[in-house]
């Protein structure tokens, strides 16, 4: 039975982050991954699409928020990253089969661990992928080494990874 | 440094391009074998997304809260943001707008109405501001802040009507969100498509402001039409005057009667009104400039095409809960031209392409008035043997005058009229239709 508006709206809002990482991984740019997602849920609404399922649903999202990632890079001449189609497809088809909270869920638990990170934490991380900064513009601005740098967003990606499985946990075992 | 944190550095120095040819295909042939690596990537890309949206929820809820404070001073919800990001401003506090919808409580009491549907033709959707969707939009439904509606096919439109007795016209493909009004000027953001403002027949047409994912624009009374995509804004004003401001630079510049100016993310040029250039009637697309694509999606190149957009799928609605599989391409030929593109009767349409198999292939074109709304679409089927052999490249005149209008109502023909999109399609079958190139030929007098 067909999917309708309001379910297909839902389960977008849901599998938001995913479909939203999706993009990212192609254009590497947080709110042109944004605008590509926004992108994805208006067709998804507007352009007299059926889905049978939630899995047609989202098979359909993660093909066409690479696609629209590949149009935004060409349409500002840069360069993919190299991640061919094959390798883009098999990271999809990972998310698609990970065990998944909603987005909403996910994004309160994100929020209570980079709470309780120490400032200098959340700074980098908002430097790096909300202000789009390189490595080494971070390293510049905070006067830390470049090395030190890749370690820190290596370790807190890592760290905070670990604590949103945690709060994730904690809110099952709640309920 | 481990060996995980090695590799774990190597996949961030590589999604940021900081690594050599050769370390670029070791990054990629990690990523390919190794599962714990795509997961870290994987890890990496669900987070730094995370983080922009509570950044961002963050930034909305403040401006919301210094809007909501009495006596505070007044700002736009929009605050501009100086950073290598701020093209996107718009379309990332929509996107709060949208976010903080679904995932908080409201936090204030309905507000009042800014605009109602007088007429919705065609296909449309309104989704109200705590994310409710409704396929179908009726004459007289009150718009507030954070309603959003939307139109679904290239000959639907939606015409809203002002507290003023002015009229927006939302055009098809199209998507606008009520902002509320600020100082009694009613705001909106166009989030994609066209819309047309006609002034009010009464006393007193008022200012209204716009915002799309480029510009925001201040517009006093008048009649004046604005077109947007992800990147470009373009606004022509007929009556009137107005004020547009780039949110990439913050540049602004005056707009009077009979100008027009385009703002683009890639644009170099400094932001300037100029007056609006005429008609022309011969286009011709480059497909390998990337035009704006409404449905299609891209092979590689060969040694003969440069260009190859290839169909894609599109189930139609044909009324009555039956629909019919289309394979389709459709090119926004208003998006790929600096002019206005007038078509005659006495024109052609040329287009080259293939199939892999022998079919039928229906080309068509929609229209819209001369700085109006929509005014129909025009089609015509050529059969199989008209095009020759399944796999060879074909390259076929089509008359204007030869297509059939489906909105006869609207228009009989297609003289005068501007062009908006072309397409060419096959029914129910996925027949490998490809197209190359597309070119508008006037009659030669």
């Amino acid at each position: 039975m067909e999917l309708t508006s309001e379910e297909v709206l839902q389960l977008l809002m849901k599998w938001r982050t995913r479909v939203s990482a999706a993009a990212w991984t192609v254009v590497c740019d947080v709110h042109a991954a944004e605008d590509i997602f926004q992108n994805v849920a208006l067709k998804a609404m507007t352009k007299d699409l059926r889905f049978e399922s939630e899995a047609a649903l989202l098979s359909w999202a993660f093909v066409v928020a690479r696609r629209e990632g590949v149009d935004w890079l060409r349409r500002r001449q840069r360069e993919t990253l190299g991640l061919d189609d094959e390798l883009l497809g098999l990271l999809d088809q990972e998310w698609r089969s990970a065990p998944s909270h909603p987005s909403s869920v996910k994004i309160e638990a994100l929020r209570g661990c980079l709470a309780a990170a120490p400032e200098s934490a959340r700074e980098l991380l908002k430097l790096r992928y909300f202000d789009g900064h390189s490595c080494e513009e971070v390293a510049g601005r905070m006067g830390i080494g470049l090395n030190a740098v890749y370690k820190r967003v290596s370790r807190l990606h890592v760290d905070l990874k670990r604590c949103v499985e945690a709060k994730l946990a904690e809110t099952e075992g709640a309920a | 440094m481990d060996t995980d944190e090695t590799r774990r550095v190597w996949i961030l120095r590589f999604l940021e391009g900081k690594v050599s040819a050769e370390e670029r295909a070791r990054v990629v042939e990690l990523l390919r074998a190794d599962a714990e690596a795509r997961r870290f990537l994987r890890d990496v890309a669900e987070q730094s997304v995370m983080i922009a949206d509570i950044e961002r929820s963050a930034r909305a809820r403040e401006a919301v809260a210094s809007m909501e404070h009495p006596g505070a001073k007044r700002r736009r919800a929009v605050e501009p943001l100086r950073t290598r990001a701020s093209g996107w401003v718009l379309a990332a506090v929509a996107g709060a707008a949208v976010l903080a919808m679904a995932l908080y409580r409201p936090w204030r009491a309905r507000p009042e109405a800014v605009l109602t549907v007088a007429k919705a033709t065609g296909s449309s959707q309104f989704i109200g501001a705590a994310g409710q969707p409704a396929s179908m939009l009726a004459a007289g439904t009150r718009l507030r802040a954070g309603d959003t509606v939307a139109t679904r096919s290239c000959d639907a439109w939606i015409e809203l009507r002002l507290g003023d007795g002015s009229a927006v016209t939302l055009a098809g493909h199209s998507a606008l969100r009520v902002l509320g009004t600020d100082a009694g000027t009613p705001r909106f953001s166009l989030l994609e498509g066209s819309l047309w403002r006609s002034p009010s027949t009464g006393p007193r047409t008022g200012p209204v402001w716009i915002g799309t994912p480029t510009v925001e624009a201040e517009m006093q009374a008048g009649q004046f039409d604005v077109q947007t995509t992800a990147g470009e804004t373009k606004v022509r004003v007929n009556q009137g005057s107005g004020r547009i401001r780039q949110i990439l630079d913050g540049a602004s510049a005056a707009i009077g009667p009979g100008q027009q100016i385009a703002a683009s993310l890639s644009r170099k040029e400094p932001l300037a009104s100029v007056s609006q250039p005429g008609p022309i009637d011969y286009w011709a697309c480059d497909l390998w400039k990337v035009p704006e694509v409404v449905l299609g999606r891209w092979l590689p190149p060969t040694g003969q095409e440069r260009a190859r957009l290839a169909a894609d799928p599109l189930l139609w609605p044909l009324g009555d809960g039956r629909s019919v599989m289309l394979y389709a391409v459709a090119i926004a030929a208003w998006k790929s031209s600096d002019r206005p593109v007038v078509l005659h009767g006495g024109s052609r349409l040329r287009f080259r392409g293939r199939t892999e198999a022998a079919r039928t292939v229906r080309f068509g074109f929609s229209s819209q008035r001369m700085q109006g709304a929509f005014a129909g679409k025009f089609e015509i089927d050529v059969p199989s043997p008209t095009l020759g052999p399944a796999g060879a490249t074909w390259e076929i005149d089509l008359p204007l005058a030869s297509f059939r209008p489906l909105q006869p109502q609207l228009a009989g023909s297609p003289e005068g009229l501007e062009l908006t999109d072309v397409y060419a399609l096959t029914l129910e079958e996925d027949v490998g239709l490809e197209i190359n190139h597309i070119e508008l030929v006037p009659d030669v007098p």
